[in-house]
This record gives structure tokens, C-alpha cells and sequence, in this order.
């Protein structure tokens, strides 16, 4: 019973606050319903970037896991009651219509039930990668970044290359991130993030590569279908073809850096190639950055990067468009 | 230009021997490029998009910008191209633009053939083998954590092998390692530097452990050196004798582990 009661913080950190956040970036006047998965998408990418920016700061004056994790709650709930009052207020918040696009649905799990499948059976079995010590080591110290995640060595027995190692680890915090939502639910960080996770991180995948379909292919269901069925073959190849870049997505699907690139940066991308409202552009451009740099040492920059050319291809676009007028 | 030309085309090189070969990629992007004016307004836009990622990111010019400021390991660089997109919008359309179904599978198997042949019919059949393995060292690992905590002493310094130890770490935070998975992965990929003498020795010694992982007498000296109190043998190599004469007594084995602690 404990169990179900942790599974089910759990799910309400990582579905239901997602899109009660994401809800804040819909437009007056739409609903939930209009664009389910994108407010998914946002809400987490939101949170992302709500907790880099007090992890940052929780780092910074050396707090202990437990303190970022009161902050981290009540900055979670003021956002959550924050949310859900304007939701309701601007009666946002209609049920999806189930009915509507049924078959489309029945696959879409499907599908995803596969992929979870593949990648609980897959994960960790990658080495090299210390997301679940770090994360560990954090739990189990009541610390944030003061160990050496690989030896358990304290700040001052650790080598020079150790030190640089945890310092580099600190500027993109996913592991506190993992650490915090593990003391929330009170779950085991290890098990947490190997047979919860997967869960709540392929449907992210899945959701990104979702909205790009929709946008490629808005007039054809089959269309969709295949573009999500080979863009996951090609995924799914990388089990038989040693590749480690996509394989990461099913052995590791909780890395910053594969999250990154992988999730986050597909859907930064769509983003900003679709947004027309300057302040919107904006303001997805950085909560991007920062849930980028809470993934990935380099994420902001790579962010910022490609919006600027995003931004060249709009005025170029622009600038074509007059032209023929 | 004719450096910075080289080490883009390994960089290509090395982006396609880990994920999608930059090949198929371009030739992706030509198709739509070619196709842009049938296809829909997000996709003309992400082939402008990756048309303007080309001019300025793959290029010897921009290579150089890149990797000397920002990023070292410039062939990830590439992943802001969306290889997976671009590849997937050209088979969907190849695929569903033909004009019967039976077009349609040859057209699918023609791309199964390019795929393939794009990864040099590459087939790695190790991964099967590593997910047994990974989960064959995971129940040791349980199993050599199980024994550390029915033993009741904390290891110090714990001296474990490489393929175990940071499984050992995610079973249980307490122990501490002298060699972690990360240190060595530095070794051996040479980026750890030494800032004194001591460091120095240090990772001497952990190099020397990795050449050598079946030196029981290496361990010994080293587990002195550095007063380990726990040491995990492979059984392969293991020697009672000589760790009972330095000390140690065996507190237990798993299938491939021996366990030995020191009072």
C-alpha cells in the first residue's frame, strides 16, 4: 500500500504538474485538450527549468538535499495551485476527447508500451554512465555534489580530475534533480530511476517526436504513424548496429546529455521553428535554455545556438516573403 | 582550411560510426530539399532550417569557431541537425508517395538497403550479450553487497575489479572505492592529469591495477599502501593463501567474487 501511495507522488510530479504547468502556455481562449502532448512536453521541460534554477542556487550555498527539497516542493506546489487557479478560472482544463482519433490512441500506447518494455529490459546495462550514483550518493549523504559519485571520496580526499569531474557534474544538476524527486516520493534513487523512470521519460521521447509528426504530417493519420514507427526503427536499430549515441535512449534513458539531445533539443527545435509570438518565442527560449543546462553541461549554449539560427531563418523567410510582395 | 577540412570529415566520420551516418543525412536533407515545394509548411521550414545548420556549423570555418570555443567533442554537434527527423521524413514520404502498395514495399525495402548500407551492413549482435552480462554483474553486485552488510564493517578504500565496482556503488552508497569506474575510464581514455606527486602515485598505481587486474600481490601492496580494509578478488585469479598471509580473511564468495576483509 506504501508503495502504490509513492508510485502515486510519483506520477503526480511527473504527469499530472506537468500539465497543470504546461497549461500556463496556452494561448487565451484554447483549451487542454487542443494540444494534450504539447502541454505535456512544456509543463516538464518547465519544471526542468524551475528546478535548474533553484538547484543552481542550492549548489551554490552548499544546502543539503533535504533543504532544496522543501524549496523544491513548495516552489512546485505555489506553481501547481498558481496554475491550476488560472486553469480554472479560464476554463482550460476539459478532458481530451477519448473518443475522438480512438485507433490513432490504441497505437500510440501501444507503441509505447513497446518502448518501455525495450527499455526497462535494456536500461543500465550500459557502464560509464553514474547518473544513479550520483544520485545515490546524494540520498544516501543528504548532499548535493560534496562526493565523489564512483568512490564515495568527501571534497577533501578527492583527486584534482575528481574534483573537476564533480564540478563539471554540478553545472547541469539532472542527477539533484533525480535525487530530490526520489526523497519526495521516498523511493530509492536506484530503483526510482531504473524501473520508474522509464515510464515517465518514453512517453517524453514519444510526446517529442509525436508533435513533430503532427506539424510534418498535419493531413494524414498513416502518414504520422509511419514517420513515428521509423523514426523509432531507427532507434530500435541501434540495439543491432552498436550505435551508442541512439542506443543511450533504451539503456539510459535518464542521462542529461541523451535527454538532451534526444528530447529536449527535437522539441527545442520545434519550438522555435513554430512560435509566431515574439514574447512566447522568447520566453520558450529560456525556459529551453535552462532546462538545457539542467540536462547538459553545454545545453544552453547548444540552445542558444541553433535559436539564433532560427532566428536567421525566420528573417531570411521575412525578408523573402517582402521581397515577392 | 585544409586541416580544419580534414577533421570535419572525421568528425562526419566518427558521428556515423556512433549513430546515423551524416551521408544518408544529406542525402535526407537533398530530398527534401528537392521535394520542398509538395510537403507541408513545418517540413519546408526544417529544411531551411538544416539547410542554414550546413552553412554555418558544417563547414571547415565554422568546425574551427566550435570546437577550439566551445565544444571539444564537435561531432554531437550534429545531432542539432535532427538526423532522425530528417531520415524519417524522407522514407515516410518516399514510402506513402507511391502510387500502389506493392511500389510502396519495394520502395521500404530499398531503404532498409540504403539504411543498411549506409552503416556498412554493420550488424553488432554484442548488445544481446552485454544485457546478460550487465545483468549477471548486477546480481553479483547484489549478492557482494549483501555480504558487506552482513559482515558489519564499512569498507575503506574498498580495492574492487573494473567491471563491477560501479555496480557495487549503486548497490550501496556506504562503501567507499579506491578506484572508481570513472577514474579508470579517465586513465584510459588519458585525461586525468596529475597536480603533485602524490596524485601522481596515485594514479600510477590505479594504472598499474587496470594493466594487471589479476596481480593479487599488486593488490596487496597497494591495499597497504593505501590501508584498504576490503578487498574483492575474481575468482579466476584468486589466491587464500597469499591474502590470509597479508592479513585478510575471506568472509565470502559468490559465483565469480571472493569477499575478503581485513580487522
Amino acid at each position: 500500500m506504501l508503495v502504490v501511495g509513492k508510485i502515486l507522488i510519483a506520477i503526480c510530479i511527473w504527469l499530472i504538474v506537468p500539465v497543470l504547468l504546461g497549461s500556463l502556455w496556452l494561448e487565451n481562449g484554447r483549451k487542454l485538450n487542443d494540444a494534450f502532448i504539447w502541454i505535456y512536453l512544456m509543463g516538464l521541460v518547465s519544471e526542468w527549468a524551475a528546478f535548474f534554477a533553484i538547484a543552481k542556487w542550492a549548489i551554490a550555498s552548499q544546502l543539503t538535499l533535504q533543504k532544496l527539497c522543501v524549496l523544491w516542493l513548495v516552489l512546485l506546489a505555489a506553481l501547481t495551485v498558481f496554475a491550476a487557479v488560472l486553469g480554472i478560472r479560464r476554463k482550460r482544463f476539459l478532458m481530451p476527447d477519448w473518443k475522438k482519433g480512438k485507433a490513432n490512441q490504441i497505437l500510440g500506447m501501444l507503441g509505447l508500451i513497446l518502448l518501455c518494455t525495450l527499455a526497462m529490459a535494456y536500461g543500465g546495462s550500459r557502464q560509464k554512465e553514474h547518473t544513479i550514483e550520483a544520485a545515490l550518493t546524494m540520498y544516501a549523504t543528504d548532499s548535493l555534489y560534496q562526493y565523489d559519485a564512483t568512490t564515495g571520496r568527501s571534497e577533501d580526499e578527492m583527486l584534482s580530475f575528481e574534483k573537476a569531474e564533480l564540478e563539471k557534474d554540478a553545472k547541469s544538476p539532472i542527477e539533484a534533480y533525480y535525487a530530490a524527486n526520489s526523497y519526495v516520493c521516498r523511493l530509492n534513487p536506484a530503483k526510482f530511476i531504473r524501473v520508474l523512470l522509464p515510464f515517465f521519460l518514453l512517453p517524453f521521447y514519444f510526446g517529442v517526436y509525436q508533435v513533430w509528426a503532427n506539424t510534418l504530417f498535419p493531413e494524414s493519420f498513416v502518414k504520422r504513424g509511419v514517420f513515428q514507427t521509423v523514426v523509432w526503427l531507427l532507434y530500435g536499430s541501434a540495439v543491432i548496429a552498436g550505435w551508442e549515441v541512439l542506443f543511450d535512449v533504451f539503456s539510459n534513458c535518464w542521462n542529461g546529455e541523451t535527454l538532451f539531445f534526444a528530447g529536449l533539443l527535437p522539441l527545442a527545435v520545434w519550438l522555435l521553428l513554430g512560435e509566431r509570438n515574439r514574447w512566447r518565442w522568447f520566453a520558450q527560449y529560456v525556459v529551453c535554455v535552462l532546462a538545457g543546462q539542467m540536462l547538459y553541461e553545454k545545453g544552453g549554449f547548444l540552445i542558444t545556438f541553433f535559436w539564433v539560427i532560427a532566428w536567421l531563418v525566420t528573417g531570411i523567410r521575412r525578408w523573402k516573403n517582402d521581397r515577392s510582395i | 582550411m585544409i586541416e580544419a577540412f580534414e577533421a570535419l570529415r572525421e568528425q562526419f566520420r566518427t558521428f556515423g560510426t556512433d549513430g546515423i551516418s551524416m551521408v544518408l543525412v544529406c542525402t535526407a536533407m537533398l530530398f527534401c530539399v528537392a521535394a520542398r515545394d509538395r510537403m507541408e509548411e513545418g517540413a519546408r521550414r526544417l529544411t531551411g532550417y538544416g539547410v542554414l545548420f550546413f552553412i554555418l556549423l558544417a563547414n571547415p570555418f565554422g568546425y574551427h569557431i566550435i570546437h577550439d570555443f566551445w565544444l571539444k567533442e564537435y561531432w554531437k554537434i550534429f545531432m542539432v541537425l535532427l538526423p532522425v527527423v530528417f531520415v524519417a521524413i524522407a522514407v515516410t514520404e518516399l514510402i506513402l508517395n507511391s502510387k500502389s502498395f506493392w511500389k510502396g514495399a519495394v520502395t521500404a525495402l530499398c531503404c532498409v538497403g540504403i539504411f543498411a548500407a549506409s552503416a556498412f551492413f554493420k550488424v553488432d549482435f554484442s548488445r544481446v550479450a552485454v544485457l546478460s552480462e550487465a545483468r549477471e554483474t548486477e546480481t553479483e553486485a547484489a549478492a557482494v553487497d549483501e555480504m558487506i552488510r552482513a559482515a558489519d564493517i564499512v569498507p575503506e578504500n574498498m580495492i574492487a575489479p573494473r567491471e563491477i565496482c560501479a555496480q557495487i556503488r549503486e548497490s550501496n552508497p556506504g562503501v567507499k572505492l579506491l578506484f572508481g569506474e570513472a577514474l579508470m575510464e579517465g586513465i584510459l581514455n588519458d585525461t586525468v592529469t596529475a597536480e603533485n606527486e602524490e596524485e601522481r602515485q596515485f594514479i600510477d598505481d590505479c594504472r598499474t591495477f587496470i594493466a594487471v587486474p589479476d596481480a593479487v600481490d599488486y593488490q596487496l601492496v597497494v591495499a597497504e599502501r593505501y590501508e584498504s580494509n576490503c578487498i574483492l578478488l575474481k575468482e579466476a585469479y584468486d589466491s587464500p593463501e597469499q591474502m590470509e598471509d597479508a592479513g585478510f580473511y575471506c568472509h565470502g564468495r559468490t559465483e565469480n567474487y571472493a569477499v575478503y576483509f581485513k580487522e
